[in-house]
């Protein structure tokens, strides 16, 4: 009973929050950013639709030094430009735009993987037919790419769970930074186990929705 | 071609590739014509330029030099709504089929339809369940590709290809990767498909058995260019290029290779006769056998047919005071002899 009581509650409760917030808003905007450009990765790249190889090639050098930034670094870095998009570069709203943009590329790369999976033959097969490229994209390669798609989100919002919980250095709040301040700060290692099984429940969650999505979606 | 209006006519077309530094020449100075209503053969190894030569006609692949006129109008110099157009009058059919397989077989015949934008719902509908019954698949209708073994996944892309109501149906090695059986049945769904709506049909194959069961006329190509042209049963029964005479006997599966030891004994003249058509069933040979008191031993034959010929083949070692007397009226009767010594 001890252990129950020594538990802050309301603490956890909050930082579960603040995590599925975090988790939530930023999951949003990776997918409005990183789908388009995904699909423009795939698109403007070798012997693709629109290829466009200096184009391809800028965009992604761009990507990939998203990429490496280690995010703790990109949380820092990006204080300013946080401040200016949100207001602020402090809170769960501080923490949203360096999530966001350490995201967004990750899961561009992992669409543009999935989208060259789709066999070529179909592509051929619809152009045939006389679809534009857009009518191409749209109704034959993303919906044949959907199970690889539905997989990037999966392990894209697992990675966004582990970004979140170094946003606590931003004041973000959420359950890694609960566990950092609880477990690390003031010794308290009943209250980070419990939040490291927050976070394991949360992951396989994610995981568990993720998998039955895409073979939902899967018909191969 | 018997005076079939021309619906497909290439003039002078050539094409390159370039793979690094290298120029590989893909297809050299093709010319031909199809008539509509025609199942035009292309036959060559792989490598020969076939699989360039029918995406010309829907302009997947541009030339770099020449012309390719569907029904009279140069798809070379076609715009993008043009293009569309043209697309939707050639349909093609693939060897790997190419549908898509997070739709189901309704779905995948509708798509050209819904691409097109131009019918309602209901009369897509419609036209999906007339196509989809025309090629035997009703009860699979919502069965996803993964579900269709090879031979229901071909149909389902003859009934997409079919679905704006092409003028040309283009096959690229429709039937190579089907089995013997499921093959013959492919083929003949084509031909009825042919038939019923005087659709033009242009197919390219590696194997002479494809074209003889359903061409009218084939192309033999060979590094890039073609090396003859003719009326199947001429190509096959009489090829003139080595090229030619290697697919026929690749068809042939030996057919016709008498052993050493019987062509050994050969005692008087060894000769090919060939019966085509209403010949076959003609007493003529007999009868002048008879006639000039000529002997014959039988060293091969077989009977069988081309498209829609029936044709038969007899190697024979003929003795006789006037062989070569009857010879001639043989040839006169219209029956194809030819020397083998």
């Amino acid at each position: 009973m001890d252990f129950i009581a020594n538990i802050p509650w309301a603490d956890v409760g909050e930082a579960s929050l603040d995590t599925l917030l975090m988790l939530g808003i930023s999951m949003f905007f990776t997918l409005v950013l990183g789908l388009p450009l995904g699909i423009l990765l795939f698109l403007t790249g070798k012997r693709q639709l629109l290829e466009q190889m200096a184009f391809y090639n800028a965009l992604s050098l761009a990507v990939n030094i998203l990429r490496s930034v280690p995010f703790i670094i990109l949380l820092i870095v990006m204080m300013p430009l946080t401040e200016i998009v949100v207001g602020t570069s402090l809170g769960v709203a501080g923490a949203i735009p360096p999530l966001v943009v350490g995201a967004a590329p990750f899961f561009a790369r992992l669409v543009e993987t999935a989208l060259r999976e789709v066999d070529r033959g179909i592509v051929e097969a619809v152009q045939a037919m006389g679809a534009s490229a857009r009518q191409i994209v749209l109704h034959a390669l993303l919906p044949e790419a959907l199970p690889g798609i539905v997989a990037a989100m999966t392990v894209t919002a697992i990675a966004l769970v582990s970004y979140t919980a170094m946003s606590g250095i931003v004041g973000g709040g959420g359950l890694g930074d609960l566990a950092i301040r609880y477990g690390y700060h003031r010794y308290q290692n009943d209250v980070m186990a419990v939040t490291v099984v927050f976070l394991l429940l949360l992951v396989q969650v994610l995981q568990m929705f993720g998998d039955r999505l895409m073979l939902r979606f899967m018909h191969r | 071609m018997n005076a079939r209006p021309v619906i497909l006519e290439f003039q002078s077309v050539s094409k390159h590739y370039s793979i690094g530094q290298q120029d590989v020449p893909a297809l050299r100075g093709i010319d031909l014509k199809v008539g509509a209503g025609e199942v035009f053969g292309i036959i060559g190894h792989s490598g020969a330029g076939k699989s360039t030569l029918i995406r010309l006609i829907n302009a997947l692949e541009r030339p770099d030099a020449g012309r390719i006129l569907v029904d009279g109008a140069d798809v070379t110099a076609m715009n993008a709504t043009a293009l569309r157009a043209l697309r939707q009058k050639v349909g093609m059919i693939f060897q790997h089929f190419n549908l898509l397989s997070s739709k189901t077989a309704a779905q995948n015949i509708a798509f050209p339809l819904r691409i097109a934008g131009q019918l309602s719902e209901t009369e897509i509908q419609r036209r999906v369940a007339r196509l989809i019954e025309r090629v035997g698949l009703s009860e699979h209708a919502r069965k996803y590709p993964a579900q269709l073994s090879g031979g229901q996944k071909q149909r389902v892309g003859i009934a997409r290809a079919l679905a704006t109501g092409p003028r040309i149906l283009l096959c690229d090695e429709a039937t190579s990767a089907l089995d013997p059986q499921t093959t013959q049945s492919v083929l003949h769904l084509l031909d009825e498909i042919n038939r019923e709506l005087n659709l033009t049909i242009v197919l390219i194959a590696h194997e002479m058995k494809v074209i003889r069961t359903l061409c009218d006329r084939v192309a033999v190509l060979d590094e890039g260019r073609i090396v003859e042209t003719g009326e199947v049963a001429e190509v096959f029964l009489q090829p003139r290029h080595p090229v030619s005479r290697r697919f026929v006997s690749e068809s042939e599966d030996g057919r016709e290779a008498y052993s050493s030891a019987v062509s050994d004994h050969i005692e008087g003249h060894l000769v090919r006769l060939t019966f085509r058509g209403e010949k076959l069933h003609d007493p003529a040979f007999g009868r002048i056998m008879r006639e000039y008191d000529m002997d014959f031993r039988f060293i091969s034959g077989h009977i069988d047919r081309i498209k829609n010929m029936p044709y038969g083949r007899l190697v024979l070692d003929l003795t006789g005071a006037r062989t070569n007397e009857a010879l001639d009226r043989i040839r006169g009767e219209g029956i194809t002899v030819e020397d083998l010594r």
